[in-house]
């Protein structure tokens, strides 16, 4: 279909520009499913710019995987004349896409991108306009005059460095001052800015941050060089002060994380979709935006699609999905007038419901609701940072006036300068850079393994983790419904056909998963019937072969135990019954032990009992294990297990774990594929390293012994500089050469050290180098697998 | 020694107009995106002039 569409317009090329360039692409989403785009409401929401005849959108394509997306994408104006030339940003999945209104509308420009498989993926959460280039083009903007304010001082400078004779031109130096100082004014008003505003903030609040001595030090750096210029008695410390501000933005920018395409900060609006289908009282339906939903509204809902809101089912039976909120692992049948909680999806035959309580108010995103979401909880994890540099900055105040005071005994002419020496050479520029260099290198091999921190002091939080809660769902096993186990009579393949045969016809997860144990080609069922809640019956071998629930099986007069499972009958014969169990990770079971023998291990899970009786038989050191918690619970119970004061890290992957991983000390959010949701979390986990994660952890404690080390020798450095400046022999030479010597030394031990300890820890960087390249192998659907397997 | 500040003063008019042509190219955007752009350097402009040429191999 889509090859199709391509090469009406000429654009087959697509599939010779990478082998992995198609996708199989879904049964397309329903007709109408971009309806709401022709809210006007929304769609002033959504687009970037209009001008009254071009109109720019930009849409999220979580589908973009390779060179021949861009391709095609950027060449979609072949498809339709009312689309202009097309823009696509591959880190961050968008394409931005100018079009004429006049020519075609937004809602088929989205079904236009649908049909030829890059569904857009509209959330809630799109309406939330987000800007952070301005932010990154300035840090990249400083970081540039920095540079070339560094650059060219230090060429000023080399002269005097040199004593080269000026007996001809006794006006150069001056005037090398002046440009000097001249070229060093940008860098303080603007590349050096931050640092003066976090440093004046921190100290605001009674905080001494690492920031306050390194703003003492570029201040007596400056006042100190002017002074001496003005006055003509030396060149100052300029080159060391540009130097200082440079190397401190590259060590910011290197530790800045570097992946657009993820998120750390999702809510629930960005799992819900924009628009629900509302049924009006006379039977027509229009869309509806989903913040504008009320109480009393009439929703219908379609295959694969989530309830937006908590609500009672009007017309069904439904059959929800709440394992991507509940860790519940098993689909469940709802029937009229029960209660829909949001979040689950339904599966099967439209259904219509009655919103009874708004959006924000759901028993989901009540959560958000929670106290701890209402503040801005910013976790701070470089206390390493912190901690140190307190005591430092008190010592090298303390040092100052003290060498300040004794020079004011012995020779008072020199004690300003003199102080202001100690200041400089005590900036704590090394020590600044250390943990950012350390840390930035162990989130770029962290990512090549599958494991993407929020920012580089994530690792120290790691570090400090004794205590690790699990989530069991999704996280711990592979979810959905688990492994099928058949109890009772040997099964013939002439009826191994027929069930096959009969569970294919079915679209219920259930029956899904018991046709897939079967080998036997499939032999097409007579008198097929699904009854929806029930189970499953055809004609074979001129009996009734039934499928099903044992309550149903009942009610038609068998005789079935009342156990979980689905019973199989055949005529008035009760075979047996298939069992689920949930099965582990692979490599989960092996990696656990390892854990447990150094962490505290806890496991919360949302399911029920039963699900836990699996899980210790294949993880016997499981001790704390506790099942059906609601997300509040969760949450209740990471604060209890921290009350001790140990840190303890959550591993979980859907969003009833978000508040749990919102309140841990280091919460990972586990996926199966890094484009689809995750809750706000503090590091990002591919489904398929969990078992690596001991590997991490030795690695989160090796590199804070990296840090460690180069702390100390930063420390050392200061001490040998202060003890000279201390003695008033501080040269402006002296603090040219000290100070970059010191800084490029503690960066190269920084950054050897982490790599060493990635190899101490036993990690590979895998093939992806870049975690965008890689092609995805989950093709895009209505339904996408992975939420449904969470 | 005059010379000396003729160099100074062409090295530093230099040195400004590579600093303007960075602080330009950063406020352009063209630091944005670090990745696509490597990817639309390596494809082809045009699709019609293949029709043209017969395809290499068959």
């Amino acid at each position: 279909m889509v090859y199709s569409i391509l090469s009406d317009h000429k654009l087959d090329r697509f599939y010779e520009l990478d082998p992995n360039a198609g996708q199989q692409v879904g049964d397309g989403p329903e007709t109408g499913a971009f309806d709401f785009l022709a809210d006007s409401d929304l769609r002033r929401k959504l687009i970037d710019f209009t001008d009254g005849k071009t109109t720019y959108i930009t849409f999220h394509l979580p589908q973009i995987h390779c060179v021949a997306c861009v391709w095609l994408l950027e060449r979609l104006y072949n498809l339709h004349d009312g689309i202009g030339p097309s823009e696509v940003n591959f880190t961050r999945k968008t394409l931005k896409v100018p079009y004429d209104e006049s020519k075609i509308t937004l809602v088929e420009l989205a079904g236009l991108l649908s049909r030829i498989g890059y569904e857009p993926d509209f959330k809630l959460g799109s309406l939330q306009q987000n800007g952070n280039d301005g932010g990154r083009r300035r840090a990249w903007m400083q970081l540039g005059v920095a540079g070339f304010a560094f650059g060219n001082i230090m060429l000023l400078s080399f002269p005097g460095y040199l004593g080269v004779p000026v007996r001809d031109t006794p006006w150069l130096p001056p005037v090398f001052g002046a440009l000097s100082l001249l070229l060093s004014i940008p860098v303080m008003l603007f590349s050096a800015r931050e640092y003066f505003q976090s440093a004046w903030l921190g100290l605001k609040h009674r905080e001494i941050s690492i920031d306050v001595p390194i703003a003492l030090g570029i201040l007596a750096l400056f006042f100190q060089s002017a002074f001496d210029i003005l006055r003509g008695v030396g060149e100052g410390y300029l080159d060391s002060l540009a130097g200082l501000v440079f190397f401190l933005l590259i060590g910011k920018s290197f530790q800045r994380r570097s992946f657009d395409a993820l998120s750390f900060d999702r809510d629930y609006t960005h799992y819900f979709p924009l628009a629900a289908l509302q049924v009006n009282p006379d039977g027509s339906t229009a869309t509806r935006p989903l913040d504008r939903l009320v109480t009393g509204d009439r929703l219908r809902i379609r295959n694969g699609e989530l309830i937006p809101a908590d609500a009672v089912l009007m017309q069904g039976p439904a059959l929800i999905d709440y394992s991507f909120v509940t860790g519940e692992s098993r689909p469940e049948e709802r029937l009229i007038g029960e209660t829909l909680y949001a979040g689950g999806r339904h599966h099967g035959a439209p259904i219509e419901i009655e919103v009874i309580k708004e959006v924000s108010q759901s028993y989901l995103t009540s959560l958000w609701n929670h106290k701890s979401f209402r503040k801005d909880h910013e976790r701070k994890f470089d206390r390493m940072t912190r901690e140190v540099s307190k005591i430092f900055t008190l010592a090298v105040i303390t040092l100052a006036l003290a060498t300040g005071g004794w020079w004011l005994f012995h020779s008072p002419g020199d004690t300003l300068r003199i102080m202001s020496a100690v200041l400089i050479v005590a900036c704590p520029c090394a020590l600044a850079l250390s943990a950012p260099f350390a840390f930035g290198t162990a989130l770029r091999i962290l990512r090549g393994c599958g494991l993407y921190l929020k920012n580089g002091f994530v690792v120290e939080g790691m570090a400090r983790v004794r205590h690790l809660a699990f989530d069991k769902t999704g996280t711990l096993t592979q979810g959905g419904v688990g492994s099928v186990h058949w109890d009772g009579t040997e099964l013939s393949s002439a009826l191994q056909a027929a069930l096959r045969g009969m569970t294919e016809s079915s679209t219920h997860p259930l029956s899904r998963a018991i046709s897939s144990t079967f080998s036997v080609e499939a032999d097409q069922p007579s008198g097929f019937q699904e009854w929806a809640g029930k189970g499953l019956e055809c004609i074979w071998q001129g009996q009734s072969l039934r499928l099903g629930s044992s309550v149903w099986l009942r009610e038609q007069g068998l005789e079935v135990p009342a156990l979980a499972g689905s019973w199989l009958a055949h005529g008035s014969q009760v075979l047996g019954h298939f069992h689920f169990t949930d099965s582990p990770r692979e490599g989960v079971a092996q990696s656990l032990p390892v854990l447990s023998s150094r962490y505290d291990m806890t496991v919360l899970t949302g399911d029920r009992e039963e699900g836990l009786q699996t899980l210790r038989q294949w993880f016997p050191g499981c001790k704390d294990a506790r099942a059906s918690l609601s997300p509040g619970d969760k949450l209740e119970a990471i604060d209890q297990l921290r009350s001790d004061g140990r840190a303890v890290m959550m591993i979980g992957d859907g969003l009833n774990d978000a508040g749990a991983l919102r309140h841990s000390d280091v919460g990972v959010a586990v996926t199966e594929d890094i484009q689809t949701f995750t809750p706000a979390c503090d590091a990002i986990l591919e489904a398929s390293q969990i078992p690596d994660l001991p590997r991490y952890l030795r690695f989160s404690r090796l590199t804070v012994k990296v840090v460690a080390v180069s702390f100390a020798i930063s420390l050392l450095y200061n001490i040998f500089g202060v003890a000279v400046a201390a003695s008033g022999h501080l040269s402006p030479l002296f603090a040219a050469i000290l100070m970059p010597l010191s800084s490029v030394s503690v960066l190269v031990i920084s950054v050897f050290g982490t790599r060493f300890a990635a190899r101490l820890a036993g990690l590979t960087p895998g093939p992806r180098l870049r975690e965008d390249t890689r092609p995805r192998s989950m093709p895009p659907s209505p339904i996408p697998q992975q939420e449904l397997a969470a | 020694m005059s010379v000396i500040l003729i160099l100074l003063l062409a090295s530093m008019f230099l040195a400004l107009c590579f600093l303007g042509a960075f602080l330009w190219s950063v406020k352009q955007g063209q630091f944005d995106d670090p990745v696509t752009p490597a990817m639309r350097i390596l494809m082809d402009d045009d699709s019609s002039t293949r029709e043209s040429s017969p395809p290499e191999h068959t």
